[in-house]
């Protein structure tokens, strides 16, 4: 390794040292904010457990067993504690440990997520170039009505409109619903993903292909690609190898934010589907106000924030040609 | 990184980046997958029903969730359980006997009880049940069910026979008994690893997602019909219509009313309509401003157009209620009341003569169960022709939890015979007692008639009870829903039931 690559390697772990501490702060001020709006929240878990036919006395009794007679600042700072101990706390409501809960919807989630980005993102990198290089023709005109079309329908209107097709009333192709064996890894059971992964692809491409296409337009028109051109270069060769890798750096950032926001963020195609994800975990825990599995998930989904914004950053910095705006 | 070296190898990093990112994206990309479906396996039942991560298999420490609750009815007995018609049979009791006065019950259990690890099942364990049920260091659900038993007072006469002494007579004591929340264990009961005497046997259990069971072959009697019983959970309704319409279950549990014309249509599915014992009140508190004046109270039973509200609120599928609860069930039969009607003229006239003209008042409900909302806003539109304004409040489960017992207006659900119906929910101290009534003359004969054993005898006292319900009580019982439920065409032994459903007796479901 040269000095020069040594000296970008210290650079960049400076950068992420710095990123790493402050995403730590931003965690904890994360963490606080959301169990102070828990607090807030009108409602009582011990009453949630017991439900309407509860006494008094019973409500006391089980809050004492879950400490929620104590100061708020105490219940936190106790949670705290043994979350820097590795332990995520039991959950109040179903007084089992909060990854036995999260820890398969996580993988579920992350492996779906996955899956459909895995998918999306050539897909709409292939939509958006030939869309780009065909911009007002018949295709571009057609996929673009196509893909405003699938992101103005609401996610559940979308989820079930893929279901009538798909599954229940035209063809019979894949299973309506997520119904995932527990006892089997989630890898092993396609067949039962392939409706929420569709779903996902079609959301994720559509939005994520016009981003593309914008944004190659705009690299086909800079005075670069043009001199390339009157220097006689090859179309295909200008695509590929000037106009594409200027082309990823928004592509990357936003198909990073699609992750991590699909990743907790689509409850609704959860609960259409019936898929146990990370999402609709994280609604139940907050309808029922279980506290300690509200912290994990929400701590999960910020630090999928957190490291996938890194991951995408360093990425931009790898595809970001030097002379325009690489890390100097 | 001015070094024209670092920009060598940060461009030489860009391509060789491309290069192998575009591959490894690539070849997730057509990751393979089998999409077939597999197949079903007919002696394996497959139920849909709502739960959450707080599932359980504790028959008594549970929320009482959907999937809790078909799995209790399946894996434990009760000493006694509903028919169909919400008469009350023996289940694991072959025989309660009272004393002259219903202050001492003896009951007999049936022979040849074997719980799933093979052990004979006996009095041991009901006096250990029992104790388990009103443990108060662990509330359970049931507890408030049988208050009136002190435990100490529970003792064995022989292995099959309980003699339970109670402080007070207690007429209905074998029909108490058929609640959901009073399952039997055995002496040592570990929900971890769960042992009953019922017709299904634990196999494995993922809390918020499935449970399995398989058939128990010594059961005291008919045995299932099915080798396997699996429980899936599924929140959403449409979900699980599809789940249903797609061959992935055999039974769903939850049908909205609204979506009942699906399954109708559909000749693959069967639509179950059990007409329930479930009330929606639109309950008025009567020690609390506006509705401490009993004429307050009449005048808003007059202003609801109970036809419309079953029409609207619940799709037609229920009965038109007459501000008495339980529905015209068994054993009692048809209320000797003539039927409310609307009468907005009185209705005025009433709120008039209590200075409560142009009333405005906030309805607060809650997305509970089907019907909640859309008869509170049912009932409002119906209340302005009276001069009446409602505000309907539609607040979230845990906000409403937080203030229950305390809205001075609001909307509740209840679902059981009359007297236990009476005892959470019309009496002071009942945890269902919404609307604070405390009628003097009305506690006095729900005393009698707890106190009677003789049915008929009994019947009698309650038509009392239930006209003074109607003529001074805080509820606006305007409607009766009944319970939806859909299973695939072709399976037999599914039959509707009034208080119990068809799902807490899985053993009789066959494949046709």
């Amino acid at each position: 390794m040269t000095n020069a690559s040594r000296a970008a390697s210290r650079t960049i772990r400076g950068w992420l040292v710095r990123r790493s501490a402050l995403a730590i702060l931003m965690l904890l001020i994360v963490s606080f904010l959301i169990f102070c709006a828990t607090q807030a929240l009108p409602g009582d878990v011990a009453l949630i457990v017991l439900g309407k036919e509860a006494s008094a006395d019973q409500v006391q009794m089980v809050r004492q067993q879950l400490n929620l007679d104590q100061p708020v600042l105490v219940q936190y700072l106790r949670w705290l504690t043994a979350l820097l101990q590795g332990d995520f706390g039991t959950s109040l409501v179903s007084r089992v440990p909060v990854t036995d809960i999260l820890l398969p919807r996580i993988m579920n989630s992350f492996f779906i997520v996955t899956l459909s980005m895995a998918v999306a993102v050539p897909v709409s990198l292939a939509l958006g170039v030939l869309t780009a290089t065909r911009k007002d023709g018949l295709a571009d005109r057609t996929i673009m009505a196509g893909s405003i079309m699938v992101n103005a329908l609401p996610e559940f209107v979308l989820g079930l409109f893929l279901v009538l097709l798909l599954s229940t009333s035209v063809f019979h192709v894949f299973p309506a619903v997520s119904l995932l064996s527990p006892g089997k890894p989630i890898w092993t059971q396609t067949d039962r993903l392939a409706m929420p992964v569709i779903t996902l692809i079609l959301l994720q491409v559509t939005y994520l292909y016009r981003l593309v296409r914008g944004t190659v337009i705009d690299v086909l028109q800079t005075e670069y690609v043009q001199f390339a051109a009157l220097k006689g270069m090859s179309p295909r060769r200008i695509l590929f190898r000037h106009v594409l890798p200027n082309a990823l750096v928004p592509a990357i950032q936003a198909a990073g934010t699609i992750f991590a926001f699909s990743v907790g963020g689509v409850v609704v195609i959860e609960y259409v589907f019936g898929f146990p994800g990370l999402g609709t975990a994280l609604a139940d825990a907050v309808g029922m106000r279980d506290i300690p599995v509200v912290q994990a998930a929400v701590l999960v989904i910020s630090v999928t924030f957190f490291v996938v914004n890194i991951i995408t950053d360093i990425v931009s910095f790898m595809l970001t040609p030097p002379g325009r705006g690489g890390r100097n | 990184m001015s070094d024209k070296r670092t920009i060598e190898y940060l461009t030489t990093t860009r391509r060789n980046f491309l290069l192998g990112t575009t591959g490894a994206v690539l070849s997730l990309g057509v990751l393979p997958g089998s999409l077939a479906f597999a197949a079903d396996d007919a002696v394996t039942l497959r139920v849909a029903a709502t739960g959450s991560n707080a599932d359980s298999l504790d028959p008594h420490r549970t929320q009482g969730q959907i999937t809790d609750i078909v799995r209790f009815m399946n894996i434990y007995d009760g000493l006694s359980e509903y028919n169909p018609d919400a008469s009350v049979g023996l289940s694991l009791a072959e025989s309660f006997t009272p004393n002259a006065d219903s202050t001492e019950w003896t009951l007999k259990l049936k022979a040849g009880i074997k719980t799933h690890d093979g052990k004979d099942f006996g009095a041991d364990d009901i006096i250990f049940s029992v104790k388990r049920i009103l443990d108060k260091e662990h509330p359970t659900k049931g507890s408030a069910l049988i208050s009136f038993i002190d435990p100490a007072n529970v003792t064995k006469v022989d292995a099959a026979t309980v003699l339970f002494k109670l402080k007070d007579p207690y007429g209905p004591f074998p029909d108490v008994w058929a609640n959901r929340y009073l399952r039997m264990v055995p002496v040592g009961f570990d929900p971890a690893k769960p042992v009953g005497t019922g017709a299904f046997k634990y196999v494995s259990f993922t809390p918020g997602r499935e449970s399995v069971f398989e058939r128990f072959d010594d059961y005291f009697r008919e045995k299932a019909k099915v080798k396997t019983l699996q429980i899936v959970n599924i929140s959403d309704a449409a979900a699980s219509i599809n789940a249903l319409r797609g061959g992935q279950v055999d039974m769903a549990y939850k049908i909205p009313f609204a979506e009942a014309r699906i399954i109708v249509a559909d000749q693959a599915m069967k639509l179950l309509n059990n007409p329930s014992a479930m009330a929606i009140p639109i309950y008025m508190r009567t020690d609390v401003e506006p509705f401490k004046d009993v004429r307050v109270r009449q005048a808003f039973r007059l202003i609801a157009n109970r036809e419309q509200m079953v029409k609207v609120a619940l799709a037609g599928y229920g009965a038109v209620g007459n501000d008495v609860q339980g529905r015209s069930i068994a054993p009692c039969g048809p209320t000797p009341i003539e039927q409310r009607k609307q009468d907005i003229a009185q209705a005025r006239k009433l709120l008039d003569e209590a200075g409560k003209a142009g009333l405005t008042i906030d309805l607060v409900t809650v997305n509970g169960t089907s019907g909640m909302v859309e008869c509170a806003q049912v009932f409002a539109e119906q209340a302005k022709a009276a001069g009446v304004t409602i505000n309907v409040k539609v607040t979230e489960e845990a906000a409403y939890l937080a203030n229950y017992g305390n809205w001075t207006f609001g909307v509740d659900f209840l679902s059981d015979a009359y007297l236990p119906v009476v005892a959470r929910s019309l009496l002071p101290g009942g945890t269902f007692n919404t609307s604070h009534w405390n009628d003097a003359d009305f506690n006095a004969l729900y005393k009698k008639a707890v106190s009677i054993s003789n049915v008929d005898q009994r019947c009698d006292v309650i038509h009392d009870m239930q006209k003074a319900e109607y003529e001074r009580g805080g509820n606006i019982i305007w409607g009766f829903a009944n319970t939806l439920n859909a299973y695939k065409a072709g399976l037999a032994g599914i039959e509707p039931y009034v208080v119990d459903s068809p799902f807490y007796h899985l053993r009789k479901v066959s494949f046709a």
